[in-house]
């Protein structure tokens, strides 16, 4: 009896580690891989007021709702890509020209094909100084509209917790794909790609 | 610009009362920094925790429970900001597991007690081998 009993615990405590080690190997991640978002195939979140960034000025404009539809009669675009950065983010430096060379790109689409049959670029610097936020938009040509966010909610509306990260809103106002870390020009092509073809 | 979400915590801080302050941190204690993952909202410097621990002092003082703050945190950052693992689904195997297997062992263990204390006399019974 007590060896029956020894080997049905022997054969229990096996099994409970081979469960574990499955359980471990399956959902085990890098502390430092990107974690998912909660917001991916949820609405954008309400708008928040947030004051516009100028390239050309020293201090920030009136307050504009981020993120309101910035489409043809106030709807949404294709697709919105919003993209969160700093001054004081070095993978944002990397990928800004890639972001300016497609919202030029994106907006001559806008004046030959119509606001509705093209994607947006929108960005948010947060934790910055609307000097330094200001003067890396003029260092980069970046026109695209662009916020500054100091404790205005849109961070933690968005659960933000790095620079730089990137937005897919589709073409009914929801959030579809974040990607984390600078992104490059293959890839906001691939992701507007999937996006605009979710509808 | 670090000063920044400092001072607006400083600002939210102003109005509360130290009960809701104190309410405040209780519950920053069991949120996880978005940036630094493996310390707690109250714990962290970092403009991020500092804007979490002005928001969750708006919410206390807008009278909410702490169940709604969590389920906002939840709803903005996933189940991964909250250092507790949810209570539902595939997560309950954490929370149960554990007290299963203590119960087992205890069984186990009165059992084998019991068994021995019943046949005191016979010392080959209690060599497992038998």
């Amino acid at each position: 009896m007590s060896a029956r009993g020894l080997r049905l615990g022997g054969a229990l405590a096996a099994s409970a580690l081979v469960v574990f080690a499955l359980w471990v190997g399956i959902t085990k991640r890098s502390p430092s891989d990107p974690l998912p978002s909660a917001l991916e195939s949820e609405r954008v979140p309400a708008a928040v007021m947030l004051p516009v960034l100028d390239p050309q000025q020293e201090e920030t404009g009136d307050p504009a709702p981020f993120l309101a539809p910035m489409g043809e009669n106030g709807g949404w675009p294709l697709v919105t890509v919003v993209n969160f950065w700093g001054s004081w983010c070095l993978a944002c430096e990397v990928e800004m020209p890639e972001l300016v060379l497609l919202s030029a790109e994106w907006e001559e689409c806008a004046v030959r094909r119509g606001k509705a049959a093209c994607p947006v670029m929108v960005g948010v610097a947060f934790y910055d100084t609307p000097a330094n936020a200001s003067a890396f938009l003029r260092r980069h040509g970046a026109t695209y509209r662009n916020f500054l966010d100091n404790g205005g909610k849109a961070i933690v509306e968005w659960g933000i917790y790095g620079a730089p990260e990137t937005f897919f809103v589709d073409s009914r106002g929801y959030v579809r794909h974040r990607h984390v870390g600078a992104i490059s020009e293959e890839e906001l092509r691939e992701w507007v790609a999937k996006v605009a073809a979710m509808g | 610009m670090r000063v920044l979400p400092l001072l607006f915590a400083l600002v939210a801080a102003a109005g509360a009362t130290d009960a809701e302050q104190a309410r405040a941190l209780r519950l920053a204690e069991r949120f996880r920094c978005p940036t630094c993952r493996f310390v707690s909202v109250a714990d962290s410097n970092v403009p991020i925790s500092n804007e979490i621990r002005a928001l969750i002092l708006d919410l206390v003082m807008e009278g909410q429970s702490n169940e709604e703050i969590e389920a906002y945190l939840v709803s903005r950052y996933g189940d991964w900001v909250v250092f507790s693992p949810p209570t539902r689904g595939v997560h309950m195997a954490v929370w149960v597991l554990p007290p299963l297997a203590m119960l087992g062992a205890l069984a186990f263990f009165v059992l084998r007690v019991r068994r021995l204390a019943t046949a005191p006399g016979d010392e080959e019974d209690g060599s497992d081998g038998g």
